[in-house]
């Protein structure tokens, strides 16, 4: 997952509860955009709005767990 | 008089189209904002994803949700006319053809991608729509916009626009909006401004830094922009859509298509499907982006990262710009006193692929009064900068005894701008232009800093 996002950070140093403001993911509100168009790249998927809002994304868990129901959800799908 | 050429019904477009499809580079990359709130809890994503997805993407053309496409049916397609009295009394063998969007309910092209941003703000849940405006446009579109979806808006306008045309305060009062005069006390950067300067004009730059500031301590308030970014660009392109086949039901392919330029929306608006199409036509018509002398940010400006707001708080994109903290003096344009040019048009004319011209506005309200008089329709003062730029060319044609075809948007009426054209009928219209050392002033922080 750590590598989908991109950040170029050392896996063991990030854990589920690293806020997506710290300096080490340095997210913003824009960037964030980005890394989650990425994501449906990826995983050729397509996050719905509504996911985005319900996940209340605040730290790498939640970003992970979004992404996680996502493709489950297609997987599940097909 | 005008001579029209009408669209039916059915042929409002079903796309908007993208040019990073077919541009021969890649944009520069945001870089991020500072961070300025370590402690916020959830990271809103700033756009709606299904909003931001297509507008950074290379698919050419992008579905319009059938719910947009509906309300745009309501004014849409706009006409398109070619200007056969101005022509005449211009003496020019050039053909002139205007796309006007003053026929919208809100009076100008803002309402186009007003109406898409609440469908996708709505879907997403937010319940309240905030946003800055300068001369009134953008604030009054998102104020009709939010309506038909149940959300509040609240707009902070420009203090020089607000007390210059009270009736737009009126217009966005009327349908349900908050409108507040910005600098304000509302808000921690408001405050500054007014310290530093209690008589601040205000600037576009100021206000939508206290709408940001302003949606960031609201539940369920989302700050909304009407200009410069990639999808409000993109849900412009039905302008230059519409105008593409209405310039193929009179015949002809413009040799130049010219818009007024604030952040860009209008412009890109016009131009790109005609970009598109010259490259497919190997046409070698050029694109005219008509800014006002006191903010010239594309003739005067550098092409640089910089901040999209006064305060600083937004991601840096690259962009010709003045310096966030330029503040142009209070025009009767409000609309063009960003400082500030879309990044993707900024890239466009970095490349050559576009072109930039500047006036003052003593000449483009004798031009936009002389429009008025030869074709019955009184332009928006953004607006006018097009059809004076239109007019120069016009006039050059018939120097250079050229059968030349021009295109301009007139992006709005200017019948809540009568003021303006009062002070030019008693001869006060004065004009003003920064002077280098101001430019350089605003633009050395972002020299300096790598
Ligand atoms: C009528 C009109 N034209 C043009 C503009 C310039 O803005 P933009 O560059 O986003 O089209 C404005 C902005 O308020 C406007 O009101």
């Amino acid at each position: 997952m750590i590598g989908v996002l991109e950040l170029g950070v050392d896996r063991d140093r990030l854990d589920e509860t690293t806020s997506l403001y710290s300096p080490m993911v340095g997210l913003d509100s824009l960037s964030l955009l980005h890394i989650l168009v990425q994501v449906e790249k990826r995983f050729d998927i397509e996050i719905d709005d509504e996911d985005v809002m319900a996940a209340e994304l605040s730290d790498v868990g939640s970003l992970v767990a979004m992404i996680r129901r996502v493709v489950d959800a297609k997987g599940a799908d097909e | 008089m005008h001579q029209p050429f009408d669209l039916e019904a059915d042929q409002v477009p079903t796309h908007w189209y993208n040019v990073l499809a077919d541009l021969p580079f890649e944009l520069p990359a945001p870089r991020s904002a500072p961070r300025v709130n370590g402690e916020r809890k959830t990271l809103n994503p700033q756009l709606p994803l299904s909003m931001y997805r297509p507008s950074i993407g290379r698919d050419r053309f992008i579905e319009i949700p059938e719910p947009v496409r509906a309300e745009y049916r309501r004014w849409r397609p706009t006409p398109l006319y070619r200007a056969t009295r101005l022509e005449k009394e211009l003496d020019t063998p050039a053909h002139i053809y205007f796309k006007y969007e003053g026929t919208s309910p809100s009076g100008s092209h803002k309402i186009n991608t007003a109406l898409a941003q609440a469908y996708y703000y709505a879907r997403s849940g937010a319940r309240e729509m905030v946003t800055g405006t300068g001369a009134g446009q953008w604030g009054t579109a998102l104020s009709m916009a939010c309506h038909p979806y149940g959300m509040a808006c609240t707009v902070f306008m420009v203090r020089s626009s607000y007390r210059q045309k009270p009736y737009r305060g009126t217009l966005m009062r009327l349908n349900g909006a908050r409108v507040i005069e910005s600098p304000s006390t509302e808000t921690e950067v408001g405050r500054a401004a007014l310290h530093a300067d209690p008589d601040s004009p205000g600037s576009l730059g100021i206000a939508n830094a206290e709408a940001i500031e302003y949606a960031a301590a609201r539940e369920g308030a989302r700050f909304s922009i009407g200009s410069g970014e990639n999808h409000v660009l993109l849900h412009q392109t039905v302008i230059g859509e519409e105008a593409l086949l209405q310039m193929r039901l009179a015949g002809e392919f413009p040799d130049v298509v010219i818009g007024a330029m604030g952040a860009g929306s209008n412009f890109a608006g016009i131009t790109f499907p005609f970009y598109r199409a010259a490259r497919e036509e190997n046409a070698a018509t050029r694109f005219l982006a008509v800014e006002p002398d006191a903010c010239p940010k594309m003739t005067r400006g550098r092409y640089l990262m910089d901040h999209t707001d006064y305060s600083g708080v937004t991601p840096m994109v690259k962009m010709y710009t003045l310096g966030h903290t330029f503040t142009a003096y209070h025009i009767h344009a409000g609309g063009l006193r960003y400082h500030g040019a879309a990044p993707i048009v900024s890239a466009m004319y970095d490349k050559g692929l576009m072109e930039a011209t500047s006036y003052g506005q003593s000449r483009v309200f004798e031009c936009g009064a002389a429009f008025a008089r030869a074709e019955g329709l009184v332009p928006a003062p953004e607006s006018a900068h097009a059809v004076t730029a239109a007019m120069d060319e016009a006039l050059k044609a018939r120097e250079e005894r050229a059968e030349r075809v021009i295109l301009f948007s007139l992006s709005g009426h200017g019948l809540l701008d009568l003021s303006a054209y009062e002070s030019h009928l008693a001869g006060n219209t004065v004009d003003v232009v920064p002077t280098d050392e101001q430019i350089q002033a605003s633009l050395r922080p972002l020299i300096d800093s790598p």
